[in-house]
């Protein structure tokens, strides 16, 4: 659904599927050269998982990439993921125009 | 520090990354940099994959990906998607069928979006592939949109065109009239477990002819999702390789892929020039307002005739043409107006952006024997 809010604000999104590991996350990121990534976790592991890929995104160089994710995310949480490097994090019922909001700033706001 | 052109060259994914958006988004010093890595290019395979959507382009490339590893290939894959007409965003979902992959430093993955080029691929498709020559790859993959039956251009470009297909996608006269099947080299009918696999794979054999000397192309029969049959793809994708460096159609071909590249990027050039005249836009405002809607033609651009009326009723989908989509505002277009007032059938759009293109389906004749003539010629 998210996906779809952000082609149609007129983003290019590459989809990578479910059960990606941080490191096939980064490797992706860093082959389609985006701007953004969007993590989505409904699990509970969001405090080890999304703070992984920020980490290894600054290993491989790519610190530039904005990391932000969503999900079933406790109010209490938020801050913890912003201090462990995500830009944006959107727990549930965040409004999609939002998202599409942070995700064209993000992309506007980065230079080559 | 090292340049962008010499990390490329030294295998920098990022820095690949990084070149082929330059190119997609045309920016300045992208150009400049092709021009230097363009003489590290031209020893890849390139190997084109077409046929319709849910056919399992992706799953067969995916497992070939795997297959070239094992021989110890570098692996370059591009893979088109369609951008939606109407937002300008897209969904690119071919890399959820390859994954793992990009762990390994010598495979590259690159999804594309079509930003309006019609005939399955980018416009910045194939300078990407030249980045991945560079960067090292042995085989690039060039996945197409895969919409059907116009998306032939991948063979004017690639060494060695896959057509894949799955069973009970049409019966013979389907099979027939598709353009599609007049370009590949290699055939193959994935999906082979169902039950009506046998009769494509027969109905195949009868009506594909041969597209050059000494190479019948092969009907192959795959089930990608389980891996099988994905070597003897390879193996004849091998063979077709050396086939074309054998019999010396290599050459034939990449004149005739020098050909397509250079006529591709005047008519690109020519119309960058055009759309960027104020007075272009300000007549086709005109012409618009004055014209019933949807039945004008190019006419009051031309130069030509004097006696051609400005505008005739005339609706050969040949002669329209609407200037470069990317150069304007899109909410400042006319015909951006139009297609939100429902007035434009998707089909007219679609015309539209093939006058984009050097490319035309016409050009090439019903069977393909125009263009494999004019290559010859060469």
């Amino acid at each position: 659904m998210i996906a779809r809010a952000l082609r149609d604000a007129g983003m290019e999104v590459i989809y990578t599927g479910l059960r990606q590991s941080p490191e096939d996350i980064a490797a992706a990121a860093i082959e389609e050269d985006v701007d953004a990534v969007g993590l989505s976790c409904l699990s509970g592991a969001h405090m080890t998982l999304f703070p992984r890929v920020v980490q290894v995104l600054k290993k491989k160089g790519a610190s530039d990439i904005v990391v932000a994710g969503g999900g079933i995310i406790p109010p209490e949480d938020v801050p913890k993921l912003k201090k462990a490097g995500l830009k944006g994090v959107f727990g549930p019922g965040t409004p999609l125009a939002d998202i599409v909001a942070f995700f064209e700033k993000a992309a506007s706001g980065r230079s080559r | 520090m090292k340049t962008l052109v010499q990390r490329v060259l030294g295998g920098d994914k990022r820095a690949a990354a990084k070149l082929i958006s330059m190119i997609e988004d045309d920016e300045p010093g992208a150009r400049d940099a092709l021009r230097k890595l363009y003489r590290h290019t031209g020893k890849a395979h390139i190997v084109g994959f077409t046929g319709p959507p849910g056919a399992g382009k992706s799953t067969l490339i995916s497992r070939l990906i795997k297959e070239f590893r094992r021989r110890r290939k570098t692996v370059g894959v591009i893979a088109v998607d369609p951008t939606s007409p109407f937002t300008g965003g897209a969904i690119l979902g071919d890399r959820v069928r390859m994954p793992e992959a990009s762990l390994d430093p010598r495979v590259y993955i690159r999804s594309m979006a079509t930003r309006g080029h019609a005939g399955g691929l980018a416009l910045a498709t194939f300078d990407a592939v030249h980045v991945l020559e560079a960067f090292g790859a042995d085989v690039v993959f060039v996945e197409t949109v895969g919409a059907g039956q116009s998306e032939v251009e991948i063979a004017k470009r690639a060494h060695t065109t896959v057509v894949v297909e799955m069973p009970a996608s049409g019966d013979a006269v389907q099979i027939l009239k598709a353009g599609i099947l007049e370009i590949g080299d290699v055939y193959v009918v994935n999906k082979a477990d169902l039950e009506s696999a046998g009769a494509m794979v027969s109905n195949l054999e009868q009506v594909i002819p041969q597209r050059s000397k000494g190479w019948r192309p092969p009907v192959l029969r795959t089930v990608a999702s389980e891996g099988t049959g994905i070597a003897e793809v390879a193996e004849q994708l091998e063979r077709h390789w050396r086939q074309l460096h054998a019999s010396g159609e290599l050459a034939v071909r990449e004149l005739a892929r020098a050909e397509t590249e250079l006529r591709g990027a005047l008519a690109e050039a020519a119309l960058h020039r055009l759309a960027a005249k104020p007075a272009t836009e300000r007549k086709l405002h005109r012409a618009l307002k004055e014209s019933p809607r949807g039945r004008l033609t190019s006419g009051p651009w031309r130069k030509s005739s004097s006696a051609e009326p400005a505008l005739s009723t005339d609706t050969s989908p040949r002669r329209r043409s609407l200037p470069s989509r990317r150069t304007h505002d899109r909410d400042d277009r006319p015909s951006e107006r139009l297609y939100r007032e429902g007035e434009m059938s998707e089909r007219w759009q679609a015309e539209g952006a093939r006058g984009r293109s050097s490319w035309s389906p016409r050009r090439l004749g019903s069977n393909g024997e125009a263009w494999r003539q004019s290559s010859r010629h060469f």
